[in-house]
């Protein structure tokens, strides 16, 4: 059977899904192909966001769900699904973004950040713009901002995620609000 | 307060994050501050936009056909080991030296096949129980192996309990063997002194000042942390060694599956049969197989630990057998110009390179060319390291 990419109308109840996630844990994959339709965009947004790459992040798409695949068996059902598989998306692209800075660090620093402007302009309104904008912060505050303002993650949450102590983000969350002010006003 | 001190708890203060008083001040300030107020209009605004970017985005292709495949047949990774400790000490250097663990890799009969099936439900029931009560264990329990093993301030005689926060100590005659939740055993040899750091669902964490531990873990990757003074080990599914020294250095073998030492930025990917050591101030070094050459341990030592690389990696790169190649692909990274071009160069003489890859990508970091490079080196993708 071809599905969508996505099925994003087809909406669940919480039984619904329960049985498909209690289905998935037996070995059913067409009940997880539906968990996956349920959740990809949602994920895929995520990795996205993070990874700043297209191509990334449909292999991170892919590996999230794996991983999700693999550690159902731990799902207690103590959280939503969906609050669980995301935050599986966050680690799991957190990880891989640790494991490429390693390697070769990405260097934006502010001077890029002041520059952008050559290169886009932000109007505020404009989602779009404030996207590539975000894009253009440094790693550290970008991340804290897509974490923070964006996914909706607590400070002391994103402090565990990222391994930094809690002021660590708040301040990265002001500097990356600081900077994208200052970018606005250019 | 000024302006500049309001500006600076703006954030906070458009976060809900300040107490009634400081929330009041600030308030009453942004209704006669044009400046202050347009400034934190400025920051709502940020907000506003940043929390109205659409929280679902369309992917181009279907993924599922590439996640069917890598899901089929495939169930979840728990494995069984079991554990032999060993008491020898990694820094006593020697050939032939005998394995912690029994080796999984060895191929086993039908009554091996049923007892590990047997022993899975068993575990599985386990785990099941194990969870439900989760969220009341915040400890660990220790059982003595030989001698008197101190948990807190008090002997051990039999079993006990690790508490979070609890320091483990064994002195040159004592052994513990600590059950780390349901996932994994840690045996702790004489001479050792660690703390447990945490134990929830999610992440298992010791803190090893000194000494000797062997730890088999058959949960999820990325559940159980070694903290040392120099790097923390983090384990991808599998069996390995962990000694410190006094001083901080540590040196890691693994037995079976994979493990990553840490410290920062700086990561090592160890697989099975291989060793890193880690130095305090400097971090992790460069894994490399056990039997390589002495001359290749002694300049790799010299190469991760002293100012004198140059030399060093001349003798490295000499010394270097295709199996080395393990050893070559880290330093890649540890190394620019002219170094990082010998190195890639030595590289290619001991291994096929795959098409695609160039000097120049790699001279420039290219990181896709780095993950190509590492998988045809046989250790599995870069994303199974990665997620495992």
């Amino acid at each position: 059977m071809a599905y969508p990419i996505t099925n994003r109308d087809y909406s669940l109840d919480s039984d619904e899904e329960d049985l498909l996630i209690k289905q998935a844990k037996e070995g059913d994959t067409n009940a997880f192909e539906k968990l996956y339709r349920m959740n990809v965009s949602r994920v895929y947004a995520t990795c996205l966001r993070i990874s700043s790459d297209k191509t990334r992040a449909e292999e991170l798409t892919q590996d999230v769900f794996v991983k999700v695949w693999e550690k159902l068996s731990f799902f207690r059902g103590e959280s939503l699904f969906s609050t669980w598989l995301y935050k599986i998306a966050v680690n799991t692209s957190l990880i891989e973004l640790r494991s490429r800075k390693r390697w070769f660090a990405r260097f934006k620093n502010l001077s890029e950040l002041l520059n952008f402007d050559k290169k886009i302009s932000i109007s505020v309104g404009n989602s779009i713009d404030l996207e590539k904008a975000v894009s253009y912060l440094p790693e550290k505050a970008r991340l804290v901002f897509i974490l923070h303002d964006v996914e909706g993650y607590k400070h002391d949450e994103i402090s565990e995620m990222l391994s930094v102590k809690s002021g660590t983000t708040k301040a990265q969350l002001h500097r990356a609000r600081k900077l994208l002010r200052e970018a606005m006003e250019k | 307060m000024k302006c500049k001190e309001i500006k600076y708890y703006l954030n906070d203060y458009a976060d809900g994050h300040l107490i009634n008083e400081m929330r009041e001040e600030i308030r009453n300030h942004l209704d006669v501050c044009p400046g202050c107020k347009g400034y934190y209009n400025d920051i709502i605004t940020i907000i506003s936009e940043a929390q109205s970017l659409p929280k679902e985005i369309t992917p181009s292709k279907d993924l599922w056909e590439g996640i069917s495949k890598r899901v089929s047949g495939k169930k979840s990774p728990a494995k069984i080991f079991t554990i032999r400790s060993e008491e020898d000490s990694l820094y006593v250097s020697g050939g032939g030296r005998t394995l912690f663990f029994k080796d999984p890799a060895k191929k086993r009969g039908g009554w091996f096949v049923l007892g590990a099936a047997v022993t899975s439900v068993v575990l599985g029931i386990a785990l099941g129980v194990y969870f439900f009560f989760q969220s009341s264990t915040a400890y660990w329990t220790v059982e003595k192996l030989a001698g008197t093993p101190i948990v807190g301030s008090d002997e051990l005689t039999d079993h006990g309990m690790l508490k979070v926060g609890d320091w483990l100590e064994t002195d040159d005659k004592s052994r513990a063997r600590l059950k780390v939740g349901m996932i994994g055993e840690v045996d702790v040899q004489p001479k050792s002194r660690l703390k447990l750091v945490e134990t929830t669902p999610t992440e298992h964490r010791i803190s090893l000042d000194h000494g000797k531990i062997n730890a088999a873990i058959w949960a999820p990757p990325r559940l159980f942390f070694v903290e040392t003074p120099s790097a923390t080990a983090i384990d991808l599914g599998c069996m390995y060694t962990l000694e410190v020294a006094e001083d901080g250095s540590g040196i890691l073998k693994v037995t079976s599956g994979w493990v990553a030492l840490q410290s920062g930025d700086v990561e090592s990917l160890i697989p099975s049969h291989a060793m890193c050591k880690t130095k305090k101030s400097y971090g992790p070094g460069t894994p490399y197989f056990e039997d390589s050459s002495m001359e290749f341990k002694s300049a790799l030592d010299e190469f991760d630990f002293s100012k004198d690389k140059r030399a060093a990696l001349t003798t490295v790169l000499k010394e270097a057998r295709k199996k080395d190649a393990l050893s070559l692909w880290h330093i890649i990274s540890k190394v620019l110009d002219e170094e990082r071009e010998r190195t890639y160069t030595r590289l290619a003489e001991l291994v096929e390179i795959p098409e695609g890859i160039t000097l120049e990508g790699i001279m420039n970091g290219n990181q896709e060319m780095m993950d190509v490079l590492w998988e045809s080196l046989g250790y599995g993708s870069r994303s199974l390291w990665n997620y495992l």
